[in-house]
């Protein structure tokens, strides 16, 4: 186990932010940390950081975390939201630093992070980078140290579609050697890459699990094999989609009444399916419990 | 550790800043001297010959006195603003918690931090006593001047002293204000308590009686502030361990 997160309660002041937060993650897995701005993420991960002080147990690899100074951090890396550096060095005078830092680093590690992150090559200074190089430099120097937990605050929030692409192809080849909690508010991101989400809301972990969603029962998409009028079907709660329909039913009585009216306007089903419920139906399904 | 200085060391060279810092120690370093040559200049311009006369001859003593007034007062407020922040920039801006999360010991940060100032303020010094001394001797005869070293040395450690409780409130109050402003009230208790109680512990006795100890008209026990300087300096850096380490980051 790489990380145990065991009864962990959070408050500042009077106001709490996390309540009895139990949570475990194993080697490799690869997890989506999702919530609402203000639920809780960013504290908690500061928390198993030792960066915030709190109730209950937190162990990286076995180690205790304390508050402050904590040796469980050398089995961490971390990538902040908005990553800061110094901005007076190259990237690979950077890498160089955080090799100091870490210690048992190589110089062939360094420059295999360099290329996985493109920035090998560069001889300009940090401070002339682009926010997207920024973030895939944060995180080479997050995995420089071949962390076993890999901690990303919401990786890819403030980056283009094209940045947002390459740090989610660094995160799936990342996870061949680090286990990563990484917090998002792009659900498609968290589906893509991860293999397990967490749920954090109202101060309590909502749901813990693999990413799967249902099958509705009562939402299904319909197409005809030739044009149908609406006009006879205006009883039933549709929402036109570019080729079909989408219809929700509210029984099962109403599904039966919606076949029997396509068999008294003569029309030809193509496709009847069931249909799958979205992320975002599912997030807000769960935290609405 | 060793990482963190390199980046202190690297951050006052690859921004530049170095060169703003030499310049003003050389200046500061050109200035003593070049002062106490044109004063009486000066003065015989403004008030005539008679009032000039009154002053005396200028020495090497006048062109260090110099020194003792500029150095302290110019270069170390200019040293003090430049790293009044040097703690809560790292914090305000994020570039600090980046190597926190990779192991770094907290106290190496405070530890290389202080390190890196003072031997800042140690080059400063010595390029100014150095610049000082050359520009002296090449007027003056630097024979005359006694108790130089530990004069010298007196007022390096008092500036330590205030880099020190500088960085100290600069860490407790995660703003330059706080570094400056502890710093300012910590001097002006030195002052108080130097004119009011005759004290051979405190460190602002070391500007007391400079000309005299410069001509060697009386003794001068160094020991008592020296002491109290260096007992101030460890607990600044103790409580600036001991609030650094338990700080929410």
């Amino acid at each position: 186990m790489i990380l145990k997160v065991d009864d962990v309660s959070k408050a500042f002041g009077k106001k709490s932010v996390l309540e009895n937060i139990r949570l475990t993650i194993e080697e490799r897995e690869i997890i989506a940390f999702v919530g609402a701005n203000g639920a809780g993420k960013t504290t908690l991960m500061k928390c198993i950081l030792g960066f915030l002080p709190f109730k209950g147990n937190i162990t990286v690899a076995d180690e205790k975390v304390q508050f402050g100074e904590t040796a469980s951090n050398a089995h961490i890396g971390y990538l902040p939201d908005v990553p800061q550096f110094y901005a007076f060095y190259t990237a690979k005078q950077y890498l160089k630093m955080c090799q100091k830092v870490s210690g048992n680093v190589t110089d062939e590690r360094v420059d295999e992070m360099l290329k996985l992150v493109g920035l090998e090559n560069r001889p300009e200074k940090i401070q002339q980078y682009s926010r997207g190089m920024k973030q895939r430099l944060g995180i080479a120097q997050a995995l420089l140290h071949k962390p076993k937990l890999l901690i990303c605050d919401e990786p890819t929030s403030a980056l283009d579609p094209e940045g947002r692409e390459q740090i989610l192809k660094i995160l799936q080849e990342a996870k061949k050697e680090t286990a990563i909690l990484f917090s998002t508010h792009i659900l498609s991101e968290a589906e893509r890459i991860s293999n397990r989400m967490i749920i954090l809301h109202d101060r309590e972990i909502k749901f813990d699990g693999p990413l799967k969603r249902k099958v509705s029962n009562d939402r299904f998409y319909v197409e005809f094999m030739s044009e149908v009028s609406l006009e006879n079907f205006k009883e039933f709660q549709i929402e036109q989609e570019k080729e079909g329909w989408t219809v929700q039913f509210s029984d099962e009585m109403n599904k039966q009444a919606f076949m029997q009216r396509i068999i008294e306007v003569d029309a030809s089903l193509k496709k009847f399916m069931p249909q799958e419920e979205t992320l975002e139906q599912f997030v807000k399904e769960v935290t609405n419990r | 550790m060793k990482s963190f200085i390199k980046k202190e060391w690297d951050q006052y060279f690859l921004t530049n800043r170095w060169l703003i810092f030499f310049v003003i120690f050389i200046a500061l370093g050109i200035m003593n001297p070049f002062t106490a040559k044109i004063t009486p200049v000066l003065i015989e311009n403004m008030m005539g010959d008679e009032f000039s006369s009154a002053f005396g001859e200028v020495t090497a003593v006048d062109s260090w006195l110099q020194f003792f007034k500029n150095v302290p007062q110019l270069g170390l407020i200019g040293f003090l603003l430049m790293m009044a922040n040097s703690m809560s920039k790292e914090l305000q801006e994020g570039t600090l918690p980046i190597f926190l999360a990779k192991g770094l010991k907290r106290k190496s940060v405070i530890l290389a931090k202080l390190l890196a100032h003072t031997m800042m303020w140690t080059i400063g010094y010595l390029i100014s006593i150095g610049v000082t001394y050359l520009y002296t001797i090449y007027y003056w005869d630097q024979s005359i001047v006694q108790q130089l070293p530990l004069a010298l040395f007196g007022i390096y450690l008092f500036a330590l002293l205030f880099i020190f409780i500088t960085f100290l409130g600069n860490t407790i109050t995660n703003s330059t204000m706080g570094g400056l402003g502890l710093s300012g009230i910590v001097l002006i208790v030195l002052i108080f308590l130097n004119t009011f109680f005759d004290s051979k512990w405190n460190p602002f006795m070391l500007f007391n009686e400079i000309n005299e100890r410069l001509l060697n008209d009386i003794a001068f026990s160094y020991s008592e502030p020296f002491l109290t300087i260096i007992a101030l300096m460890i607990l600044c850096v103790t409580f600036a361990i001991l609030h650094f380490n338990k700080r929410a980051i």
